[in-house]
């Protein structure tokens, strides 16, 4: 328990678009970016950077960057629309956490924090938190 | 013809609905509007401050809408409305589904003048920015979405360019369109 509590945790924003995957690491407050790779800075093509292989090297180039901050785990906000679900997060996203907790990144909470377009009215919302 | 408008707020659904429904005298429903004056709604977000939408109760005032109109258009042919709103995309029926999009630091400066919170006008650029819309639409009516960005075109602009969409001269698939650097990448 004591050792746990020295662990040093950070969080990873994961952003999937159509035509892209960002990967934000940020201290836990949010305050400082410790991290940030995307799909397209990683692949040469245009048309490949929105691919779970693009995804896929941005978060294992971000773990190497975590791993040399000592950092050993990660807490996840994901912002995926699409996927097979109507509210299940993109390719990218999925492909992401993999990767992460491949490179021997601890992952704890997973949070879906999708933005939901709206001005006067909005559709319901309550999908945060759930498991992705 | 069912054609819906659809897009983050801000991108020029109203405005550009409007035109075009005079252009080709179709009918216009603004879902908005349709959701204040039939409470299509379950209650507020207080902390985003928008009227939750039934979106079943939403789907069936629309439905209604299209069989009463359909009646009492002369013929099939001439028979055209124009859905629009950020939420136009839900409903399942439509022939071409049209999803607006802008640069989103240009719709900031659109959404700072409607003096919303800070919260608000982000979490709409976010949504923008992640194409929400556009898969949301996507994954409901798929290769009938097409997109247009009004960024740098006028309203008479976009306008044009979805009446070149309606006439199958001009595609817009989806996929084409990258805010990503936006968000840092
Ligand atoms: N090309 C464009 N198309 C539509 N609106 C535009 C365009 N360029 C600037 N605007 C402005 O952006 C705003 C869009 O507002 P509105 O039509 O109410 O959007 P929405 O209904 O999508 O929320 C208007 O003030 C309009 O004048
Ligand atoms: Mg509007």
């Amino acid at each position: 328990m004591a050792e746990k509590s020295k662990e040093k945790w950070g969080v990873a924003n994961v952003y999937s678009s159509f035509n892209n995957t960002i990967i934000t690491i940020t201290d836990v407050t949010g305050a400082e970016t410790i991290s940030q790779w995307s799909g397209g800075k990683v692949v040469r093509a245009d048309r490949q950077e929105s691919s779970p292989f693009a995804a896929m090297e941005a978060a294992s180039r971000a773990a190497d960057d975590v791993k040399e901050k000592g950092i050993v785990g990660l807490h996840i906000k994901v912002r995926a629309p699409g996927g097979n679900g109507p509210r299940s997060p993109g390719p990218g996203a999925q492909a992401t956490i993999r990767a992460l907790a491949r490179a021997g990144i601890k992952i704890g909470k997973i949070e879906d924090v999708t933005p939901i377009p709206h001005d006067g009215t909005g559709r319901p919302g309550g999908k945060r938190g759930r498991r992705v | 013809m069912i054609l819906i408008l659809t897009g983050t707020p801000g991108t020029g659904k109203t405005t550009i609905s409007c035109l075009l429904a005079e252009k080709l005298g179709y009918q216009l429903v603004d879902v908005n509007q349709l959701v204040d004056e039939k409470h299509l709604y379950t209650g507020l977000d207080p902390e985003k401050d928008y009227k939750i939408v039934d979106m079943e109760a939403l789907e069936e005032e629309l439905h209604k809408i299209l069989e009463e109109d359909h009646l009492g258009a002369d013929s099939d042919e001439k028979f055209g409305i124009i859905i629009e709103g950020h939420l136009s995309h839900y409903f399942p029926q439509a022939d071409l589904v049209v999803v607006l999009r802008t640069e989103p630091s240009i719709l900031k400066g659109r959404l700072q003048k409607r003096g919303w919170k800070e919260t608000k006008i982000h979490e709409n650029l976010e949504a923008e920015a992640l194409d929400i819309c556009t898969w949301e639409a996507h994954q409901i009516h798929s290769t009938k979405v097409h997109e247009i960005e009004t960024t740098n075109l006028t309203p008479e602009e976009a306008v044009n360019l979805i009446l070149e969409v309606i006439a199958g001269k001009k595609l817009f698939p989806v996929g084409e369109i990258d805010f990503s650097g936006y968000l840092g990448g």
